[in-house]
């Protein structure tokens, strides 16, 4: 009798953990294929689209008295509440739409808003969302929380917090001091002395030969013309003046010196660090940090490009972006 | 006497040995899951957008497909990438049923859609994506196979790693369709999430040879061409591609969120017929390429062991069945493989918890970070799956060994469909 009762524990305990999975086969709860979106496609505005297309409808269709109350096409049916010009003086709960101008008075707070014709954001202000078809300005020490989107020019005052995403269709202007994530326009530019991102160029090699190779590392001598893509093991520093050809790779730090032009795209492992005055017609990809010194040029008029950091971006004074800045640790103007 | 003492001692050596590859193992399965749960993960090429995209051929090799291969052309024509700057070339390998018909027809009405007929040539992947490599017109080249259905994004996700001119091919991640359609379905869904939400996505965190899988995924046509494109005796033409990329200088990217949905063998006769062809495959290019990799000055010497482990995977099986029938002998002759010591009991202890959990922890993991719920108490029934693996593994690496001793040609057996 013992020895039945062992095997029949025995039994028990071996099929034990079999049974939760028995139990998932027989009643499926969990069997569907992981889910894939199907029909996503990157776009630098999308958060602002996809709010404007649930918005904009009911705004042009509202007619007055003013302010009408209805509601958006959205999973919870939200409230929306349209004025004809929007003029927050304390706080804007829920989601507020203008179908004029809007302005946001000092230390204002508004949750997500919509604007048919510009807006100003004035010192102090907080917002959360806010898409303006017309321009938009932002006064020195607003605080975005997640995104602001124009349809026109974007401009940001000094010190302002851009929160997850600033994006124009047309040109973004950040004063020094900004703090961001994710930037696009065409361009986007920088003003500010730039006094913080100021970089140091690379010393120039004093070797004669066009271009020093080794295992480790590469230096390209100033003035050198290089028509090929380069893959560097180590670090790679390109001297002043320099003229690339095509695309580079390294695996340890890029350091480009002072009026650079690369014609491809700029890649690294670690760290790239832009001189100044230095034209890049490709993409910028940085699984460190990335340093752009002043008047720096990166993409091309009608020919937007992406800048992108693994970690922290730091831009110098006049710099120049024809497309996406993406910053995943942060970034900053300045 | 002398002989048995020699064999007993010959079987002991084996068994530590079998023991010790099986410990490497288990260590990296460890450090991979440990790396993808709480290391930093690297980045790939998605957020580079870009005005000017790269023109790309996208090569469909299909044999048969008259069931899904409007799906897979509609599919990429729903694309996102510029019409300008696509070329699809489906490549109808030997087809007895419609396929050419339906390709003919979807020629028509998109010229960009370019078939290509192969009827006296050897069928085989290998050999279709050969023809298909010199007909592209792009050095860009992605691959997808018949059966699959990639989402808006996925082509101009792909071509963005080639903005890395040391990429030589990208591969994105496959996800099973066919989750529903079988126990075995079940089970292979799970594997495949370690597979690769895990074991691809840690080994490009730690440049440990990610590979390129043949489908979702791309290479550059120069560097193909350049070695004379893929070898049409290797089953195994995607791991042949990796190792000769890598012994060249090249890199592999792999891109976690590029994903799509491919259908898994459902039955257990259609999984031991593909893995034993991708054991078979795999241990070909083992052979062939173990000599250049050791000696590739392109390559770090962790990346060349990382190389030797990835080459050696399907060795792993029948060495393991081999270690227990050596383990078995000696035990049924009285001799232990080494002294009985406190040290060995421990050690098989440690890696009772350790190194057999190694594989469940990293399927584990990976269903953890894809939100998987319900799905994960099915994890005990891999063991079922893991010992049917063996020996389908051990049979394609003995089919290999053979080939390579009689200097054979396999053929091409393809996969099952299961689609209705």
């Amino acid at each position: 009798m013992p020895v039945a009762v062992l095997v029949l524990l025995f039994l028990v305990l071996i099929v034990l953990p079999f049974l939760p999975g028995i139990i998932e086969l027989r009643r499926p709860k969990d069997d569907r294929p992981l889910s894939i979106p199907q029909d996503n496609s990157r776009h630098p505005r999308h958060f602002a689209l996809t709010f404007r297309g649930r918005v904009a409808p009911r705004v042009d269709g509202a007619q007055g008295p003013f302010p009408v109350i209805t509601t958006i096409d959205s999973p919870d049916s939200e409230p929306l509440e349209i004025h004809e010009g929007l003029d927050v003086t304390d706080r804007a709960r829920g989601i507020v739409a203008s179908l004029g101008d809007a302005r946001i008075a000092v230390d204002a707070v508004v949750d997500r808003a919509y604007a048919r014709g510009d807006a100003e954001v004035e010192r102090g202000a907080r917002i959360n969302e806010l898409a303006v078809e017309g321009a938009l300005t932002l006064a020195p020490g607003v605080k975005v929380e997640r995104w602001v989107d124009a349809g026109g020019d974007l401009v940001a005052g000094t010190g302002s917090n851009l929160g997850v995403s600033a994006s124009s269709a047309c040109g973004l202007r950040v004063a020094s001091g900004c703090n961001f994530e994710r930037l696009w326009g065409l361009p986007i530019t920088t003003s500010g002395d730039g006094s913080s991102a100021t970089v140091t160029p690379p010393p120039d090699p004093s070797i004669d030969r066009a271009v020093v190779w080794a295992r480790k590392w590469l230096s390209i001598p100033a003035g050198t013309v290089l028509d090929k893509d380069l893959v560097v093991y180590g670090e790679l520093h390109i001297g002043t003046g320099s003229t690339i050809l095509g695309s580079v790779k390294a695996h340890g730090n890029v350091l480009i010196g002072r009026g650079v032009h690369v014609t491809g795209n700029v890649i690294s492992r670690r760290d790239i660090t832009i001189a100044g005055g230095t034209e890049i017609n490709g993409n910028i990809f940085s699984e460190g940090n990335l340093v752009v010194g002043a008047e720096t040029r990166i993409g091309a008029k009608g020919d937007f490009k992406t800048a992108y950091s693994s970690k922290r971006t730091t831009l110098g004074g006049d710099v120049t972006i024809f497309g996406w800045l993406i910053a995943e640790g942060g970034g900053s103007v300045g | 006497m002398a002989g048995g003492v020699v064999v007993v001692v010959a079987a002991s050596i084996w068994v530590v040995l079998v023991v010790a590859v099986m410990v490497v193992y288990a260590v990296r399965h460890w450090r991979v899951t440990l790396v993808r749960l709480f290391g930093s993960q690297r980045a790939y090429y998605q957020d580079l957008l870009d005005s000017e995209v790269p023109p790309v051929s996208v090569l469909i090799p299909m044999h048969n497909e008259e069931r899904v291969i409007a799906q897979v052309l509609d599919a990429i024509l729903a694309s996102d990438y510029p019409r300008s700057k696509l070329e699809i070339i489906p490549v109808d390998d030997h087809s007895e049923d419609a396929t050419l018909n339906i390709l003919e027809s979807y020629h028509q009405r998109h010229p960009l859609i370019k078939p290509l007929v192969r009827r006296n040539s050897a069928r085989g992947k290998p050999a279709a994506l050969n023809d298909a490599v010199l007909a592209a017109s792009h050095d860009i080249v992605l691959v997808f196979d018949a059966d699959y259905v990639p989402p808006r994004d996925t082509i101009r996700q792909l071509a963005m790693a080639f903005s890395d001119p040391e990429v030589g091919a990208v591969m994105g991640r496959v996800v099973p369709s066919n989750t529903a359609g079988s126990t075995l379905a079940r089970l292979l869904d799970l594997e495949r999430t370690g597979g690769y939400q895990v074991d691809q996505q840690a080994r490009y965190d730690l440049d440990l040879i990610p590979q390129y899988g043949g489908t979702v995924g791309g290479f550059r046509r120069s560097a193909a061409l350049s070695w004379g494109g893929f070898d049409p005796a290797v089953l195994a033409e995607d791991t042949d591609m990796t190792m000769r990329l890598y012994v060249r200088g090249w890199r592999v990217a792999y891109a976690n969120g590029v994903e799509c949905y491919e259908e898994v063998p459902q039955t257990w006769d259609a999984r031991f017929k593909q893995l034993r062809r991708w054991a078979r495959g795999h241990t070909q290019t083992f052979i062939k390429e173990l000599r250049p990799v050791v000696r590739s000055p392109y390559l770090s010497t962790q990346e060349k062991c990382a190389a030797v482990l990835l080459l050696g995977i399907y060795l792993v099986p029948p060495l393991l069945l081999s270690g227990m029938a050596a383990n078995l002998w000696l035990f049924l002759n009285g001799a232990a493989p080494v002294g009985p010591s406190l040290l060995l009991s421990f050690a098989v202890v440690l890696y009772g918890a350790f190194g057999n959990f190694a594989p469940f922890f990293q399927i584990g993991a990976a269903g953890v970070l894809d939100g998987m719920t319900h799905r994960l108490r099915l994890m005990p029934l891999l063991f079922m799956l893991f010992t049917y693996n063996t020996f389908a593994v051990s049979a394609g690496v003995f089919d290999a060994a053979v080939d390579t001793i009689r200097n054979r040609t396999p053929s091409w057996d393809k996969t099952a469909r299961f689609k209705d």
